[in-house]
């Protein structure tokens, strides 16, 4: 069965939803101070489920939400000032992220599921970052080491995590929900047409 | 045992009132809040900062926010302005004013340091007096009808709207549904939080897949329930709220120009 337009308009809704929830709920981690936000996980999630475009752009709904001033953003805040502000590479990056992420889970050649999200999930991580920090840089007049150390070590261990959770929900949704998850790998596909 | 939690920071959210503030049209707070951020970024030194503080603690008294409040959901944002400052007062500039064993302050890193803070902190106050004065809803209102033009050029302005509207409402639905699964899945045994990082992440789980079942569920109900009452798209879609323009909108655009302005021509002299 085919979904229509307004159905993926309310799923990209939920995953802007998702992803606010994501960013007030956090995981207490037994060591350091940094609990885990869940935010980055569904902006991710957003990608591999949904596929590139509709991923993409539930996290600019995310992302304008906050825009338009509705407390969506971690510790409820929102706003011009935290896009503008030394964070808002993080944010930019979730809507490239979860672009990343719906493109290689779709085109990626392997044949296992896991195989196609697992790298995937750790390049939108990393693209998260490679527009988060140099970012942060620029707004708090920091250098490379010190925003690496705020910005990015005390969260490793929690993307490290992320990226698991990522990977087996993508795996377990793409079984109970399949009319949902639309960005199987293309690739796959193609070549079983092929007849090979 | 413990629970994954909701953490609840008063900041961001909507402090109801009647002040001149919060009756103001969402249209005009928002171009107000874009064009002081972009103004903040212009201009370099203190005299400007201080007016353009003044401001906006004008506009925290006029819409009687309780500072004691506000200070509660600022803390972690005095935080990272703090840590800023730090930063700056040691690894910037040139005039070393005092030494602290092995480390040097600059006196130029005072200057730039605490000007960075004191922007970062205007920066986030600003967006919070739009969001303490507006209901959510106006401003995905205020929004849409401010980037309607857009909608001209075949961008879907209307469609971003309702998303955003459907979004919002899913919003406090679906930290409902969390809470609820997670005593659900509490009730069975799991324990949520123990263990090492591995398996509190795995403990996540068993919370995450059904949410998200669930809440797919939901959304194509409501897809299905829309599209019964022949929903067809926002274009030529009447509001029962209707925005206006009026006299608190001019009051406010008159004093933020003027500060505004007057911080751009004060700035101009550095």
């Amino acid at each position: 069965m085919g979904r229509s337009t307004l159905q993926d308009m309310i799923a990209v809704s939920l995953f802007a939803a998702m992803t606010a929830v994501g960013a007030f709920v956090a995981v207490p981690l037994p060591f350091g101070p940094v609990p885990i936000a869940l935010a980055s996980l569904f902006a991710l999630t957003s990608g591999a489920i949904l596929g590139k475009w509709l991923g993409a752009l539930s996290q600019v709904v995310y992302v304008t939400m906050g825009l338009a001033g509705i407390p969506v953003f971690a510790e409820f805040t929102s706003g011009v000032g935290v896009i503008a502000g030394p964070t808002g590479g993080y944010l930019v990056g979730y809507i490239a992220g979860a672009f990343l992420v719906g493109l290689l889970v779709e085109y990626l050649p392997f044949a296992s599921a896991t195989a196609r999200a697992v790298p995937a999930f750790v390049a939108g991580t990393l693209l998260i970052y490679l527009l988060g920090v140099p970012w942060l840089m620029l707004e708090t007049g920091m250098n490379l080491p010190a925003a690496l150390v705020t910005g990015v070590l005390p969260f490793l261990p929690g993307d490290a995590i992320k990226i698991m959770i990522g990977t087996v929900l993508y795996l377990s949704l793409r079984r109970q929900l399949p009319r949902l998850v639309r960005s199987e790998g293309r690739a796959l596909v193609q070549r079983q047409a092929e007849g090979k | 045992m413990s629970r994954l939690r909701a953490s609840a920071t008063p900041i961001g959210r909507y402090h109801p009132g009647d002040s001149l503030l919060h009756r103001a049209d969402p249209r005009s707070k928002l171009v107000a809040s874009v064009l002081y951020v972009a103004v903040l970024f212009l201009v370099r030194g203190y005299p400007p900062l201080l007016l353009m503080a003044g401001l906006l603690g004008a506009g925290f008294l006029v819409a009687r926010v309780p500072p004691a409040w506000l200070y509660r959901g600022m803390r972690p944002v005095l935080l990272l302005a703090a840590v800023t400052f730090v930063f700056q007062l040691f690894f910037y500039g040139e005039g070393a004013t005092a030494h602290l064993g092995p480390l040097t302050v600059y006196q130029e890193g005072i200057r730039e340091g605490g000007f960075l803070a004191a922007r970062l902190v205007l920066l986030v106050l600003s967006g919070t007096l739009l969001v303490l004065t507006t209901q959510p809803l106006s401003l995905t209102d205020g929004l849409a009808r401010l980037l309607s033009p857009l909608a001209r050029l075949r961008f879907p302005v209307y469609e971003l709207a309702l998303m955003m509207t459907i979004a919002l409402r899913f919003i406090p639905t679906l930290l409902d549904e969390f809470e609820r699964i997670s005593l659900a899945q509490a009730a069975r045994g799991a324990d949520l939080g123990r263990g090492g990082p591995w398996s509190r992440a795995r403990n996540t789980l068993p919370v995450l897949v059904p949410l998200f079942v669930l809440s797919f569920r939901r959304a194509d109900d409501l897809a299905l329930a829309m599209e019964a009452r022949c929903w067809r798209g926002g274009r030529g879609r009447t509001s029962r709220r209707v925005l206006a323009f009026g006299w608190r909108d001019a009051v406010l655009a008159v004093a933020v120009a003027a500060v505004l302005a007057a911080a751009l021509w004060i700035g101009r002299f550095r």
